[in-house]
């Protein structure tokens, strides 16, 4: 097997890691098709030098959340394939309580700094707090600390905006 | 919320929509990707730059007297210079970053750095922008109209007005990126204080 073969199947695996990450911080549809494409090429640029030293989880997320807060954002339309927006679509769930759910959590992350952001998120990706330090280069403790204050921040914002 | 997100990252992981080809598309993009890493409008203004010290350069004789061909070396080197510094530091700050092997917490950190240090440069740059004025005036002057304005000084008194409206422009731009640099430092202060980088 090639690496462009072995790379490919790793993307496959791990393509909804890339879309979940993509969606908490692209601000809309376009920029989340750049955002996407970008990753896969930084992954891709890293690929070679893996050695397997970490999880590949725990490598794709340091890659992707590090080439998402680093794009230097264009205003002029960029040269992104076509990805149609059906590829983009992975949940379709008929439930609109739920999709407002959804769209309010996804909003209320994305009002978050940077760091808030990546934390956060490693966090409702079922992440341990080694892992999310391992990841991020905190501290495991300072990852609590942070957490605590992020989870709280957040749940005050989205009771506030419910009532 | 770990109960919504838990619903949703099942529907995701188990509905695959990326195909082979889309993939090698986009590892094919990255080469393209690489030409964009410095900011296109800084690129533009430097080729705007370029061009003017090319029009100083070709019409160098046409400036007459000393004060005049003085003024117009010191744009030539004014309108070379800046802008080749600005590209060659920009670049050298992106570069600094290393995606690949960073942690998401040092990536912040040197992204932040690059961001202030490139307001500082916007800002700097943007005072030295009217102290240019009073450089490239003089060759502009002689090249186009061929109007001498250090014999004639008639024409500076037209400047105030004109000169005005920059300043304020100038000096309200000044303010913002003066700002921006306050709240990146405490951004800054807070990341690297919190475990312990400084």
């Amino acid at each position: 097997m090639s690496a462009e073969d072995k790379f490919i199947e790793m993307i496959k695996k791990n393509e909804g890691v890339i879309y979940k990450i993509t969606t908490v911080y692209a601000r809309n549809g376009e920029d989340q098709k750049d955002l996407y494409q970008e990753i896969v090429a930084q992954l891709w640029t890293a690929f070679e030098k893996f050695r397997g030293e970490a999880k590949v989880s725990t490598w794709i997320y340091r890659i992707a959340l590090n080439t998402a807060i680093t794009r230097l954002r264009k205003e002029t339309k960029r040269n992104s394939i076509s990805i149609d927006q059906a590829v983009l679509a992975y949940t379709q769930n008929s439930d609109p309580v739920w999709e407002d759910k959804i769209k309010l959590l996804y909003h209320h992350i994305g009002l978050l700094n940077d760091l808030e952001k990546g934390i956060i998120l490693l966090f409702l990706e079922d992440k341990s707090y080694e892992e999310i330090a391992a990841i991020t280069g905190l501290s495991p403790s300072n990852v609590g600390t942070r957490l605590s204050r992020i989870r709280q921040k957040l749940r005050t914002r989205i009771l506030k905006k419910t009532k | 919320m770990k109960s919504i997100w838990s619903d949703m990252s099942d529907q995701v992981d188990n509905n695959q929509q990326l195909t082979d080809e889309n993939i090698r598309r986009m590892i094919q993009e990255q080469y393209k990707q690489k030409a964009n890493r410095i900011i296109i409008p800084e690129i533009i203004g430097s080729l705007i730059c370029f061009g003017f010290a090319g029009i100083f350069l070709f019409n160098f004789n046409q400036l007459g007297d000393w004060m005049n061909m003085g003024a117009g070396a010191l744009a030539i080197i004014f309108l070379i210079s800046l802008p080749l510094f600005s590209l060659v530091k920009m670049n050298r700050w992106s570069r600094k970053i290393n995606i690949t092997e960073n942690t998401y917490q040092q990536t912040i950190v040197d992204f932040t750095k690059v961001k202030r240090n490139f307001a500082k440069m916007k800002r700097y740059s943007y005072g030295l922008g009217i102290g240019s004025i009073f450089i490239i005036l003089p060759p502009m002057a002689k090249i186009w109209k061929d109007v001498n304005v250090f014999t004639n000084p008639d024409i500076w008194y037209k400047v105030p007005f004109g000169l005005l409206g920059i300043i304020v422009f100038v000096f309200l731009t000044m303010r913002f990126y003066g700002s921006s640099i306050h709240q990146i430092d405490e951004m800054l202060q807070d990341l690297e204080e919190d475990n312990g980088m400084v």
